[in-house]
């Protein structure tokens, strides 16, 4: 049997809010709402004190302003907030390299090693929290499990300042009277679709049986009953593993090393299925790839660093074009007179669209 | 040593040992075209070319994923050559006078970054001039000084337009003392190395009556290294405000500045900085920042 994971949940209580009211001591007590002049008019963060009056991150401001007619609206200063994410993560690192951050204030952490019970694990988050208010001035809520999904919503459940446990083998009893909206992946139309069902806790979605399972999300059913169970092992993926977004395709017929403009119109489509991708989940690459399956059933890859990162499909295309070209250029060298079945192109070494980044001259 | 003419094999003969080194017949070797028909496009005094090629090739591209910007354009106008390199992060532009003003114009080339600072390197400077003459085909350029001919391959393909680019106004100009920034640059790109090179500029307008100085302060930190901040008198004009770049972009242009003063001019954190040497307006460099203030 597998051993028992510790996962903890790091989240930052009211981030750019918090340190807006840290940083401008004329804001303490009082309700602060953070927007972006990238998104204007639309709150990113707000103080408990704002919370107070209904108001909520993602809210247009002006219905921010309405529940709470002496908000103030403060611009976001993201200097302070990756300093302040910087503290943070090397406080974690003394305890862990296994560090999967989600956003600038909030990250997955695998502790097995250092604390290998739950107990452990609130020990160490406790000892987490007041590194991070002393070193930071800032609250931190965590959750500790021994998974993902439950370490996810116990940070959330026990906001602000909060350290919830899950015990090892209590997890479907915690998750059991939540409201299904609370697992990752189901959003307002699953929600909505559950509630026809008349599921409304995570509870009845565990006790579900294959075929109603099957029914209502067809091939993810199981999953998402196994997660409704508390059953999820989902690695943390540590930055070092560094995540990657890909898109292959198997050809229709096999295609001549010298016909670079077929190869070129697929790849043009896969970067734009890759660049799509990038651009949902908020990312840039500064790593592109290509891989190829000729016809001896070989895989060949071949990558580009690009010199800044980008979430473009025609930078991602012309560097995937690039280190096709390349490669079709070694296997003609080499005497090789190969046919391609599979190409695909994959977005390595990526950030976060808040990591600072070189912008281009030419867009 | 001797050359047999007919089988193109070069003897060596010398005591107990022997050698035959195969050649190939000389008429195989590529004409070199010496353009004895070709107008001259430009003629530039040799010492202007090479400060113009220091100034403009750092700023081409050296990977070559975008192969027109590892070249440097040459726009023939009139009375000047306008030469312009960009890597899509950087540009930098210079204007140098023609002694053939009124030489027919020419459409632009692009010449390899290469070539250039090959050119650059063989051309004796003092009085010399360096003619310019392209191919019918214009695929060639030929550099003819008087002691040395180069001849390069021309990249082909649009240009960048990057007129468009270049601020027509500012919002904020600073000038301030060239050896001192280039220096707290230098000092400062030490702290960003971890941090990819980010420096951070602020700058602070003086008071209205002039009598305090305005201030620029550069600042770096990395995680690991420290961190690291610099102050230096400026004058400001406009507003002042902050901005971060890559180390490296700033220090090339600073290094190339051959003027006592250096003026900064930006418009926002997310807006290309124009670095123009104060008392010269024969060059500009075109600097984008990084996107650290939100």
């Amino acid at each position: 049997m597998q051993q028992t994971r510790t996962i903890l949940h790091g989240d930052l209580d009211a981030f750019y809010a918090s340190v807006a009211q840290r940083d401008h001591t004329e804001l303490r007590g009082k309700p602060v709402a953070i927007a972006f002049s990238s998104r204007r008019g639309v709150v990113a963060s707000c103080s408990y004190e704002a919370r107070a009056f209904g108001v909520r991150s993602a809210m247009p401001l002006f219905i921010a302003q309405e529940l709470c007619p002496d908000l103030i609206v403060q611009p976001s200063e993201f200097d302070a907030y990756h300093a302040a994410s910087a503290a943070i993560h090397a406080i974690f690192r003394t305890a862990t390299d296994q560090i999967e951050p989600i956003a600038l204030d909030e990250a997955f952490l695998d502790v097995t090693p250092v604390a290998p019970s739950i107990t452990a694990g609130a020990e160490l988050a406790g000892r987490f929290k007041q590194q991070v208010r002393d070193r930071t001035a800032l609250t931190i809520s965590f959750g500790v499990a021994s998974n993902k999904l439950c370490a996810k919503i116990a940070s959330g459940l026990g906001k602000p300042d909060g350290l919830l446990t899950v015990a090892a083998g209590g997890e479907a009893a915690f998750l059991a009277p939540l409201p299904v909206g609370k697992i990752w992946g189901i959003g307002p139309k699953t929600n909505a679709r559950l509630a026809e069902a008349g599921i409304t806790t995570i509870g009845q979605l565990a006790a579900l049986d294959d075929a109603q399972a099957a029914t209502l999300f067809g091939r993810w059913g199981q999953e998402l009953r196994a997660m409704a169970q508390g059953i999820d092992t989902r690695p943390i993926v540590s930055e070092r593993d560094s995540k990657s977004v890909s898109n292959e395709t198997t050809l229709d017929a096999d295609l001549r090393l010298t016909d670079i403009a077929g190869a070129a119109a697929i790849l043009n489509e896969l970067a734009e299925a890759v660049a799509a991708n990038l651009v949902a989940d908020g990312l840039l690459t500064k790593c592109v790839g290509v891989k190829v399956r000729s016809s001896d059933f070989q895989i060949y890859g071949r990558q580009w660093t690009l010199l800044a990162p980008t979430a473009s499909s025609t930078v991602i295309y012309k560097a995937a074009l690039a280190c096709y070209r390349r490669w079709v250029g070694e296997m003609q060298a080499a005497g090789k007179p190969l046919r391609v079945r599979l190409l695909g192109v994959k977005a390595a070494a990526l950030v976060t669209h808040d990591t600072p980044h070189q912008l281009s001259l030419f867009r | 040593m001797t050359l047999d003419e007919q089988r193109h094999i070069l003897n060596l003969d010398c005591g107990r040992y022997e050698a035959h080194i195969k050649g190939i017949d000389a008429s195989e070797f590529p004409v070199v075209p010496t353009f004895s028909n070709q107008p001259v496009a430009a003629r530039i005094a040799a010492e202007a070319l090479q400060s113009a090629i220091a100034q403009v090739a750092f700023a081409a591209a050296s990977d070559d994923s975008r192969p027109v910007l590892t070249g440097v354009l040459i726009k023939f106008e009139r009375e000047q050559v306008i030469m312009a390199g960009t890597d899509g992060f950087r540009l930098a532009e210079r204007k140098v006078e023609v002694t053939n003003s009124g030489a027919a114009e020419q459409a632009p080339i692009i010449v390899p970054n290469r070539a250039l600072t090959e050119l650059s390197r063989i051309i004796a400077s003092g009085e010399d001039t360096v003619e310019i003459a392209i191919t019918p085909n214009r695929n060639q350029a030929l550099f003819h000084a008087p002691d040395v001919d180069l001849v390069s391959r021309l990249i082909d393909g649009p240009f960048p337009n990057y007129a468009q680019i270049i601020p027509g106004q500012y919002s904020s100009r600073m000038v301030v003392d060239t050896a001192s920034i280039l220096k707290a640059m230098k000092i400062a790109s030490y702290f960003a190395r971890d941090s990819m090179n980010i420096v951070k500029l602020k700058m602070e307008p003086g008071s209205t009556d002039g009598l305090t100085p305005g201030t620029l302060t550069i600042t770096a930190n990395a995680a690991e290294a420290g961190d690291n901040l610099s102050q230096l008198d400026t004058i400001i004009e406009g507003d002042g405000g902050q901005i971060a770049f890559n180390a490296k972009y700033v220090i090339d242009v600073l290094n190339i500045i051959t003027t006592p003063q250096v003026a900064l001019e930006t418009q926002s954190h997310t807006s290309p900085g124009v670095v123009r040497p104060v008392g010269g307006d024969d060059y500009l460099h075109v600097i984008m920042p990084m996107n650290l203030f939100k």
